[in-house]
């Protein structure tokens, strides 16, 4: 098999790894650098962005793995690169400015220990031997020893360790051989040295400095978006994750324990919109999922949503209200906010100036005012639900596919 | 009139419009109480020239954040100094006062006014206005967007840094004939300059080009220094002309595979086509990019 038919086969087993994400470090070298704010390159006809080499170093796998598409028994292909070919393509892409470097992850073709090595060996030459100064995001693989991993987080920008199910009980269910214990002990273990090494010993030796990110796939088992959210939330504040990416089970395989039907990419965006009202809205899980809702209303973003539920905080008054109040009014951004403020600080603030500073003022009209002046439709909370759900641009308006829920799979992970 | 003129000729304006030697009725650029007037010595009124340090005595820095450097105060011969933007023009003496002065203001008033005028949009007008308004006022009015200039500036500010943002990921280079990585593009607004620094970091002491075929111009570095010409000087064809692709040598039978063709391998294997999304990615990366694109040409 030749370079371009590995190469084919090797990408697109790793395409369903949700990262692209090239931010977070500031490396250098003779040979390349990083960019902290991270560059896409290209973006493939499905709208996902192209930053890195995204590819398997081999999809031969033991694991049988539901869900998976590389799994044990799924009829494909096999093959696997030489650390010398990824080496070299990895190379020539970054010289022509396809990619900002390399995302490798790999079937589990040995033992974890073994297949570790391999990873941080492709790392190793292009750091070592090629002076690459390029992003490197490596898996790590669970079941690994410390030494493994240490050494994988001295040649890597970034780490990541897929949690995959959002339960260990769905886990056990669908990927018998994955134990989720070792998995969150991974990231445990990586979220202690990224920490140390963040830390103000200026002598330690650099370790994935820019974090780890883990990948949970929705849709897949029937756990409702609170206990997804949950997660996320928990893995941000006690291990410190850069990024939580959801991915829509896609399904790939004939299984009688998986959904079939189409994937849930409405759900998958609700969940990302609700990941950052977490992480920069000041939100809560409580408050954009509760006990009583669990799921998110699929045809509202959340943050809308949550202002519905909540007249009683509406409407804001633009010309007075502090920047946390402004954050949670529909269609206005971090960004927006920011203007709102710079042009309120310059005197200028007005009904019919908000337009024009790059917000989504059909939105927000109805839950904002300006010194008393409110410019929405002072409709019933019915109506104006009608009136504000719409499917996002070029997206499916289904849902998508759901496992049936079983309250016997309940059982969240603990941190 | 090429961009240095443009940007001189606009300071020039500023500088004009400030030298006004008498305000008489006109509108105070700072009219409500919240638009507080920049301090100006305790003295209410309009400034002119002189409170605002626009003497052409000191010196200044010039345009050009790659290699932004300190040059020679006007000496009041013909030739002033070089902008780093593009060394083969020379700045107007009268501009660079008040360059110094919307430098000193800090915040991203300089770069916002200077950014504008990158571009195809007329708003040379606005950004003279953009510009004593800030100095008037202060760095605050420059982001009062509830002023159509401020808006206009910023609007147009905002597409230079977009596409410098789309062109650091979506330029490809590849070895012209002569061994150097060269790049091609078509950019709505002049930033060869703005992309420079970045490719300088990814390349190290390797020599590279970015041509810019809409204008003719093309950014060529090797061994620490930068050059910028026509390209005609680089030995480039005629912009005007049809443009043959990147010339990488001819696949030998049994040699290393083309490193395009991996490439589009990759782009084809990576897309997901059960979320297939065309809409997206135009929205992310529109058509007129896609021409210099390897993986999109075929």
């Amino acid at each position: 098999m030749d370079v371009s038919q590995k190469l084919a086969i090797l990408a697109a087993g790793a395409r369903y790894d949700a990262s692209c994400a090239s931010s977070g470090s500031s490396r250098s070298s003779g040979s390349g650098a990083c960019t902290p704010s991270g560059i896409c390159h290209s973006w493939t006809g499905d709208g996902r962005c192209v930053s890195l080499l995204k590819v398997l170093y081999s999809n031969q796998c033991r694991l049988d793995c539901t869900y998976c598409p590389n799994r044990a028994g799924a009829d494909i292909p096999r093959t696997s690169f030489t650390p010398e070919e990824l080496v070299r393509i990895t190379k020539e892409f970054y010289r022509r400015n396809y990619v900002e470097g390399l995302f490798l992850s790999s079937g589990i073709f040995a033992d974890p220990d073994i297949v570790l090595g391999r990873l941080v060996e492709v790392a190793r030459r292009l750091r070592r031997d090629e002076g690459f100064g390029g992003y490197i995001h490596l898996k790590a693989i669970p079941g690994a020893g410390d030494r493994a991993l240490r050494e994988a987080g001295r040649w890597a920008d970034r780490l990541s360790a897929n949690l995959e199910l959002p339960t260990s009980d769905s886990l056990s269910a669908l990927a018998p051989q994955k134990d989720g214990a070792e998995i969150l002990g991974v990231m445990r273990f990586l979220a202690g040295e990224i920490r140390e090494a963040g830390s103000l010993r200026r002598n330690r030796p650099v370790f994935a400095p820019a974090g780890q990110s883990t990948q949970i796939i929705v849709g897949a088992s029937p756990e409702p978006d609170r206990t997804v959210l949950r997660l996320a939330s928990g893995l941000y504040g006690k291990l410190g994750l850069r990024r939580v990416y959801y991915s829509a089970f896609v399904p790939v395989n004939r299984d009688p324990r998986l959904p079939s039907g189409t994937p849930p990419l409405l759900r998958e965006l609700r969940l990302y919109q609700a990941d950052w009202l977490l992480r920069f809205y000041g939100y809560s899980v409580d408050e954009i999922a509760g006990e009583s809702e669990p799921d998110l209303d699929p045809s509202l973003d959340p943050k809308t949503s949550w202002a519905l539920r909540h007249p009683e905080a509406f409407p804001v008054d633009l010309a007075r209200a502090d920047r946390e109040a402004i954050l949670r009014v529909p269609g206005i951004g971090i960004t927006g906010a920011a203007r709102i403020l710079e042009t309120r600080k310059a005197g200028g603030l007005s009904l019919d100036v908000l337009p024009r500073l790059g917000i989504v003022w059909k939105r927000a009209r109805h839950f904002a005012t300006v010194r008393g002046a409110h410019a929405g439709i002072r409709e019933e909370p019915e109506r104006l639900r009608a009136l504000l759900a719409s499917p996002p641009p070029g997206r499916p308006e289904s849902a998508g596919t759901r496992a049936p829920a079983d309250p016997r799979l309940q059982r969240e992970f603990q941190f | 009139m090429n961009g240095i003129e443009r940007l001189d000729g606009a300071l020039i304006k500023v500088r004009d419009i400030l030298g006004r030697p008498e305000p008489g009725p006109r509108e105070d650029p700072c009219p409500t109480p919240a638009r507080s007037r920049r301090s100006l010595g305790g003295r209410d009124r309009t400034p002119g020239q002189l409170e605002l340090g626009l003497a052409e005595d000191a010196p200044v820095r010039s345009v050009g954040s790659a290699s932004e450097r300190t040059v020679p105060a006007p000496t009041g011969d013909k030739e002033g100094p070089v902008s780093p933007r593009d060394p083969r023009h020379v700045r107007d003496p009268r501009a660079l006062p008040v360059e110094r002065c919307l430098r000193a203001l800090g915040g991203d008033v300089w770069e916002t006014f200077e950014y504008a005028l990158r571009t195809e949009l007329p708003v040379d007008r606005d950004a003279a206005d953009f510009a004593v308004r800030a100095l008037l006022c202060g760095p605050e009015a420059a982001s009062d967007r509830s002023l159509p200039e401020v808006r206009a500036v910023r609007a147009a500010a905002f597409k230079v840094r977009r596409e410098v943002h789309r062109l650091l990921g979506l330029l490809r280079f590849a070895p012209d004939p002569d061994g150097i990585l060269t790049a091609r593009c078509e950019p709505d607004s002049e930033i060869l300059d703005l992309l420079e620094p970045a490719f300088r970091r990814r390349y190290g002491s390797e020599p590279f080009r970015i041509v810019d075929l809409r204008r003719g111009v093309v950014l060529e570095t090797g061994r620490g220094s930068t050059g910028r010409g026509s390209t005609g000087r680089a030995g480039l064809p005629d912009p005007k002309k049809e443009v043959p692709g990147p010339a990488d040598p001819e696949p030998v039978p049994g040699s290393e595979p083309d490193p395009v063709d991996l490439w589009r391998a990759y782009y084809r294997a990576a897309e997901d086509p059960v979320r297939r999304n065309p809409r997206l990615r135009l929205q992310f990366m529109p058509r007129r990019y896609w021409k210099h694109l390897p993986e999109l040409d075929a």
